[in-house]
């Protein structure tokens, strides 16, 4: 069965590229990512572009309506995600808590949808 | 009613008694065989009608809980068969012929000898990943069989909120798949706290029950108690949850003399002491006992502790004050909420020292958290007393009447005041 990892986080709360906390939190997830993909268990996953180079699309009575930036009112925004495939959701937790964000941002773990057929 | 009638409705009481007894132990063994609660649901009910049918004519089986796992096992089966698309319909009966051959009790219907199950689907049922009140919710309805109207009832919500609520969790637990298993070792310790919670808020329902003419309450309680030991049975010497068990049965000791003939909770002060069950209290030391043997402590033994010190206490002015306010300050260790600090500043009154009684409970109030909490006026007004103070002490009264929301103990804060200063005004 397979969960989406979805790693919110604010982006003030992350260490500043260059830094030696930056570097130690790449290594972190290359850590991470290697143990994923040893279990077997890593079906895709990548970290996104900081918000600010986000665009949101709306179709609207036909047209498209074209922004800068989502929406969202909420300090912590989608910076990356995992795509896993877990026997259950107690492993999904267990990878989730691992991710290294967590300890700063918060995972969301969603079932993907299994669509009949 | 005539005989016929009579007999078939003493008969449907048995058989409801019966299914009841067993409903948890068979949910449970197929939820985990067929990985489905669903289907074991609606299987269970089945074989229940056929129960039903079968049992009216022929009286009840000589083993029921066998009777109706194996009726309800092959309803299961039957609705797989009807349910699955044909090629899958194959797969799947293989899977599950397999596990009807390596079940003894096709060859030997005598002995029930299937295993027990039923903690795996607690830990289901009282997983995080579930609002606090659907695992409450859940796991009476699966584990202990009570029905979705039952269980509105005992909580005072309507049956369609907590139909809902039920269906919702159990669509959860099968859409991100919640496994049926007893958590690896190094989640253990957290999930079983999570399941002792929502033990002791079953226990405290019934304790405090309101919904009490509906469900008895003494019925939930025994259930909280009976879910307690079904656990110490398989996961022994946890400390903290024979504490528990120990918290429960020495409360459970209390539950005939903490209401009145109205249905209105009597203070451990006046209550009448008579009406303890010894017989509780002794369970209580027992288990308290062992849990203390094996040098863990955490919070249930220490409130455990401290309701064995009332327990044990022939008036509520023998009490040993001195030892429970030791027990608060331990407590404090483990759960230090604004309640728990009010708890040992009332203590401190009771051990002769008023005047840091009242210092303490004047931070507190201070400090905010408290400061619409009636009991803490009620503590400070009993300090304020003794220590001559009157009028504050009047003052103080007042305002917890002011804060109360329930008509009895209003009456009863000021039958209080008056009783302390009746020779003086």
């Amino acid at each position: 069965m397979q969960y989406l990892l979805m790693i919110y986080a604010a982006e003030s709360a992350e260490p500043a590229p260059g830094s030696d906390e930056f570097m130690k939190l790449i290594q972190d997830y290359g850590v991470f990512t290697e143990e994923v993909k040893n279990a077997g268990v890593f079906v895709g996953g990548e970290p996104l572009e900081p918000i600010a180079t986000a665009t949101t699309v709306r179709v609207r009575d036909n047209e498209p309506l074209i922004t800068d930036g989502p929406f969202a009112e909420t300090k912590e925004v989608l910076g990356g995600y995992y795509l896993l495939d877990c026997d259950n959701l107690d492993q999904a937790l267990e990878y989730a808590a691992k991710i290294p964000s967590a300890k700063y941002g918060s995972i969301e773990v969603r079932p993907i949808m299994q669509l009949p057929g | 009613m005539n005989k016929k009638d009579n007999r078939t409705a003493i008969i449907d009481k048995a058989i409801e008694r019966v299914v009841r007894d067993c409903y948890g132990k068979i949910l449970s063994q197929l939820t985990y065989q067929f990985k489905n609660l669903d289907l074991a649901e609606e299987a269970i009910q089945e074989a229940t009608i056929s129960a039903l049918r079968h049992w009216q004519e022929q009286g009840i089986a000589s083993d029921p809980e066998a009777w109706l796992y194996i009726a309800a096992k092959r309803k299961a089966i039957d609705i797989i068969r009807k349910n699955q698309t044909h090629t899958k319909k194959q797969h799947a009966l293989t899977q599950h012929n397999k596990i009807i051959e390596n079940d003894s009790f096709v060859t030997d219907n005598s002995s029930p000898s299937f295993q027990d199950r039923r903690l795996e689907l607690i830990f289901t049922c009282c997983h995080p990943a579930l609002e606090t009140s659907s695992q409450v919710a859940l796991t009476l309805n699966t584990i202990c069989g009570f029905s979705t109207d039952e269980i509105a009832k005992a909580f005072l919500l309507k049956r369609a909120t907590m139909a809902q609520r039920l269906v919702r969790a159990k669509r959860k637990i099968a859409k991100a798949r919640i496994p049926y298993a007893i958590p690896t070792a190094d989640q253990l310790e957290q999930r079983l706290n999570g399941v002792m919670g929502v033990i002791y808020l079953i226990f405290n329902e019934a304790y405090y029950s309101k919904g009490s003419q509906y469900l008895s309450s003494t019925a939930l309680a025994e259930e909280a108690i009976q879910l307690a030991e079904l656990i110490n049975q398989q996961l022994p010497h946890r400390a903290e949850l024979l504490g528990l068990l120990a918290l429960m049965q020495f409360n459970f000791a209390r539950f005939k003399a903490r209401l009145d003939k109205f249905g209105r909770s009597i203070n451990l002060k006046d209550q009448n002491r008579q009406l303890w069950s010894s017989n509780r209290i002794d369970k209580g030391n027992q288990y308290l006992n062992a849990a203390v043997a094996l040098k863990r402590l955490g919070s249930y033994q220490i409130q455990a502790a401290i309701s064995a010190v009332h327990s044990t206490s022939e008036t509520f002015e023998q009490t040993d004050w001195l030892q429970i306010y030791g027990l608060y300050q331990k407590l404090q260790q483990y759960q230090n909420s604004p309640v728990v600090q009010l708890n040992a500043a009332i203590t401190l009154a009771y051990t002769q020292k008023p005047l840091a009684a009242l210092n303490q409970i004047e931070k507190l109030e201070q400090a905010g958290h408290l400061n619409q909490y009636h009991l803490l006026f009620v503590a400070k007004a009993f300090c304020l007393k003794k220590l001559g103070d009157n009028k504050a002490s009047t003052m103080a009264m007042k305002t917890a009447i002011a804060l109360s929301d329930n008509q009895f103990q209003k009456d009863y804060f000021q039958q209080e005041l008056e009783s302390w200063f009746k020779n003086i005004s």
